[in-house]
């Protein structure tokens, strides 16, 4: 019986019949994404050659992308199932204050020494991160608040807490081990902060792909109503997934702290919209239920890559706002029109079927 | 006269072609009684008049003008009105404004001049002969009064052809008559009406010709001389009952699996007892809106009762949600199998091994998708899914192996009692046979098997016994001999 199936599209003599028999719209979206990443590097690579192409220069592109990387993958983790986390760079630029606070702290620094004080500060950053998620889980969670909402709304609550904590001012001065830890490199080459990312990255990728949780996390995503019909655990699901999102901002805000050797409130404000850039283009699902997290550190690097060549190439900085909106642009375009090719190959091989299904006789049902 | 011809209408859909090639011709001052199950394509048809759909191919021709598809606006243009059955009405507004809205809307004056929605609201209440308040909010009014209006609103827009979306669903049996009154007024005034309504009574009595759509197929036009209810029945679902009924044996004596007494929710359903033992198939017929569907989601824990007792298998059950009825043993297949049963673009292997995700997993709460694609072939293999993989999206499947693949969810999730809400609806025949023999099979195991459905034939085939419900109440059960087609037809038709 399964042969009837096995001859890929029999669809006619157009392209069409080179599509594979099976094809998802998320591997589509994954495709164009790579093609697009290919085009602009090959456009870099044609426009600045070495010029941009040389071992400095593709070091620092990895070394200015953590912050970045791990905001990307917040916002990215919280559109799986639908939602969106507006308050990440609130809580990074809290965690960075509460980091910054106790390190530059003299009597701390006095009674536990340089390196448990840096261990110290970090553990208290990650718990402001993780509380703050999950204060953002329980309310939309608890009382039913939408994601847009409860975030919007919680970052002007962290952002003011971190006012009244810093009065507004920065604070600098880090210990210089700190600092040296996250500038450092892995043999001399690949920056100590971009190996925490990918392991970051390829960590949690595997878990929501491979757990209960992201499994149940996605199928919210998807449909609501047939997750609550279906029995998942929901509510410790979506309460996790946004306390991951607070945890990985606190991250962020403990690297920027380190590369920028100090910490206000309003620290990165621009990552904010760049990341809900970055997870579209990533082929993240605004509305949910589709999209791989492992998409969003190429993307980032892309990015990335395009502002540096911009400042080889010493274009003004206005130029590359403008880029990235053309790209996401283009992006949404393609996958659009890709997309409606998809769903039409979809239904006809849907009736297909169900003309095939007609004339089959039913033998008795195995058990 | 004629007013609108469609040639050739088709349509489809991800999973199943809507309309087929359909035909159809509706003359003016004539009332065309649109007949066919749930999921024949009668929605789309009258969609595809409104403008909601674009037809794929086909033609619609209008007094002579021909089109190959309309939009919203052009179709109210031409004098198209559709009352759909949520009726569209703005409860927060007055009468008035409800009727005199589009009118009003389409002088582009800026300003609404309040006298002159008075004297069109008027206007259009007395071509019906209906009296309403006109500065009473819609939505304090009764039903009935509600759905006058809406009407009301239709004809101030010089409407041509009205089509009715089962108008009398929600209607009290006296109001039904007045609105069937109204219909004959319109009709005589040359306006052409397209009526669809499950009650096939009230069709009878308000029809020039009967028009039956089955699967997307025009199946035939007929006079109502040539039509008894039971031949209409016949011809809409296209299942002739032959007696062959085989219901199953059990064990009388067992110990009932679920035991519900004196079940009560405000306004949806009122003292219900019964009992349902393994093996047992029992079946709910009544209308829409009757109680049915509310006790099912009583037991799935997602409205919960006011008072009375369940018990399953001698424990008080008292499901918070569906989470705790799913670890009771307790499973629904809902009527809305897009919205409330599938995860459209994903997997179908991941759709069935979403209810036992946790019995699943490994050590660290892992679940491998090798895992997830043995759940997912097994069961495909076992209900029979027709697809060549199980990474397939579930959207890229017909209607019935979509059903069947939340019936397997569910069979993975070995359910002790399994609630069908009209398991079949929009199902082609084929598909049909095999899920009732996935559900007879399921009461051979010793499950218990509760079956809602609105295809009598069904029911009569598959159960062990009917409870035929009436606004809220058990109003009569048919077992054995008793339990026939026509026995629950006359029975339905009392209710109605």
């Amino acid at each position: 019986m399964d042969g009837e199936y096995n001859n890929s599209s029999p669809l006619g003599a157009s392209w069409r019949r080179f599509l594979p028999a099976r094809m998802d719209e998320e591997g589509l979206s994954q495709s164009v994404l790579y093609a697009m990443i290919a085009c602009v590097l090959a456009l870099i690579f044609l426009s600045l050659g070495t010029a941009f192409f040389n071992p400095t220069n593709l070091v620092s592109v990895l070394q200015q992308t953590p912050e970045f990387a791990l905001l990307s993958l917040a916002m990215g983790l919280s559109m799986v199932s639908g939602g969106i986390d507006l308050s990440i760079i609130a809580v990074a630029n809290l965690a960075g204050i509460f980091a910054a606070r106790l390190m530059t702290s003299e009597p701390v620094l006095a009674a536990l020494g340089p390196d448990a004080t840096i261990g110290l500060a970090c553990l208290v950053a990650l718990a402001v991160g993780v509380c703050a998620g999950l204060l953002n889980g329980i309310i939309i969670v608890r009382f039913g608040i939408p994601p847009l909402l409860t975030t919007l709304g919680s970052m002007m609550v962290f952002a003011g807490f971190g006012t009244g904590l810093t009065g507004g001012a920065g604070i600098t001065g880090m210990p210089e081990a700190y600092v040296n830890v996250v500038s450092s490199s892995l043999f001399g080459v690949i920056p100590k902060s971009f190996c925490l990312v990918l392991v970051v990255f390829v960590v949690i990728s595997f878990v929501v792909n491979n757990s209960v949780f992201g499994k149940s996390l996605y199928l919210y995503g998807e449909n609501k109503v047939a997750a609550l019909f279906g029995g998942l655990r929901l509510e410790s699901t979506i309460l996790i997934s946004y306390t991951v999102c607070g945890a990985l901002a606190s991250l962020a805000g403990l690297i920027m702290l380190a590369r920028f050797n100090s910490m206000k409130v309003g620290f990165g404000d621009a990552f904010q919209l760049q990341a809900i850039l970055v997870a579209v283009l990533a082929g993240m699902d605004p509305d949910g239920g589709r999209g791989r997290l492992l998409n969003i550190l190429p993307t980032v690097l892309l990015l990335q890559c395009v502002e540096n060549a911009f400042t080889i190439a010493s274009l003004s900085p206005f130029a590359k706002k403008m880029i990235w909106g053309a790209l996401l642009l283009v992006f949404m375009a393609l996958n659009f029109f890709f997309r409606r090719i998809v769903v039409r190959h979809l239904t006809a091989l849907a009736i297909r079927r169900q003309q095939a299904s007609l004339g089959v006789d039913a033998p008795p049902l195995a058990r | 006269m004629e007013l609108l011809r469609l040639e050739g209408l088709s349509k489809r859909y991800i999973g199943t072609q809507a309309l087929d090639a359909v035909d159809m011709t509706i003359e003016a001052g004539q009332v065309l009684c649109l007949a066919g199950a749930n999921g024949s394509g009668k929605s789309t048809l009258m969609k595809c008049i409104a403008g909601g759909e674009t037809p794929d191919s086909g033609r619609i021709i209008w007094q002579g003008r021909a089109f190959d598809r309309l939009t919203p606006a052009q179709s109210m243009a031409l004098g198209i009105e559709i009352i759909y059955q949520d009726l569209s009405i703005f409860t927060d507004l007055t009468v008035a404004e409800n009727i005199a809205f589009h009118v009003v809307q389409s002088q582009h004056r800026g300003w609404i001049n309040w006298s002159e929605v008075d004297r069109i609201a008027a206007k259009a209440l007395n071509e019906l002969g209906a009296d309403l308040p006109l500065r009473a909010r819609l939505g304090d009014l009764p039903i009935g009064a509600r759905q006058t209006a809406a009407i009301a609103r239709a004809l101030t827009q010089d409407c041509r052809l009205l089509v009715m979306d089962e108008p009398t669903t929600a209607l009290p049996s006296r109001d039904v008559a007045q609105l069937l009154s109204m219909v004959h007024r319109l009709k005589s005034r040359g306006m052409a009406i397209i009526f669809i309504s499950h009650k096939l009574d009230e069709l009878f009595e308000i029809a020039d010709r009967f028009y039956v759509l089955r699967d997307g197929r025009k199946i035939g036009e007929y006079a109502p001389a040539e039509l008894t209810t039971t031949r209409l029945s016949y011809l809409m679902t296209g299942i002739e009952f032959k007696g062959d009924k085989a219901p199953q044996e059990f064990d009388r004596a067992a110990a009932p699996l679920l035991v519900v007494e004196n079940l009560c929710r405000r306004d949806q359903y009122h003292d219900v007892s019964f009992s349902l033992r393994p093996g047992e198939i029992v079946g709910f017929a009544g209308l829409t809106g009757s109680g049915r569907t509310e006790i099912a989601l009583t037991l799935f824990g997602l409205n919960p009762a006011d008072a009375g007792k369940m018990t399953l298998a001698g424990l008080q059950l008292r499901p918070r949600s569906p989470r705790e009825a799913i670890g009771n043993g307790i499973a629904l297949v809902s009527e809305d199998r897009h919205g409330q049963g599938l995860f459209a673009r994903k997997a179908i292997m991941t759709n069935i091994a979403s209810s036992i995700f946790e019995r699943s997993k490994g050590r660290l709460g892992l679940l491998s998708q090798a895992k997830e694609r043995d759940i997912g072939d097994t069961w495909i293999r076992k209900v029979r899914v027709k697809t060549p993989s199980g990474e397939e999206p579930v959207q890229s499947l017909s209607g019935g192996n979509q059903q069947k693949v939340v019936l397997a969810k569910w069979l993975a999730a070995d359910p002790k009692i399994l609630i069908l809400d009209n398991p079949t609806a929009g199902i082609d025949v084929g598909s049909k046979m095999e899920i009732h023999d996935i559900v007879r099979q399921l009461a051979r195991q010793g499950r218990g098997v509760i079956m809602i459905s609105d295809d009598l034939e069904e029911l009569v085939m598959s159960c062990n016994r009917v409870f035929m419900m009436q606004a809220g109440r058990l109003a009569a059960e048919f077992s054995g001999e008793t339990l026939t087609v026509e026995a629950l037809s006359g029975e339905l038709r009392q209710a109605s």
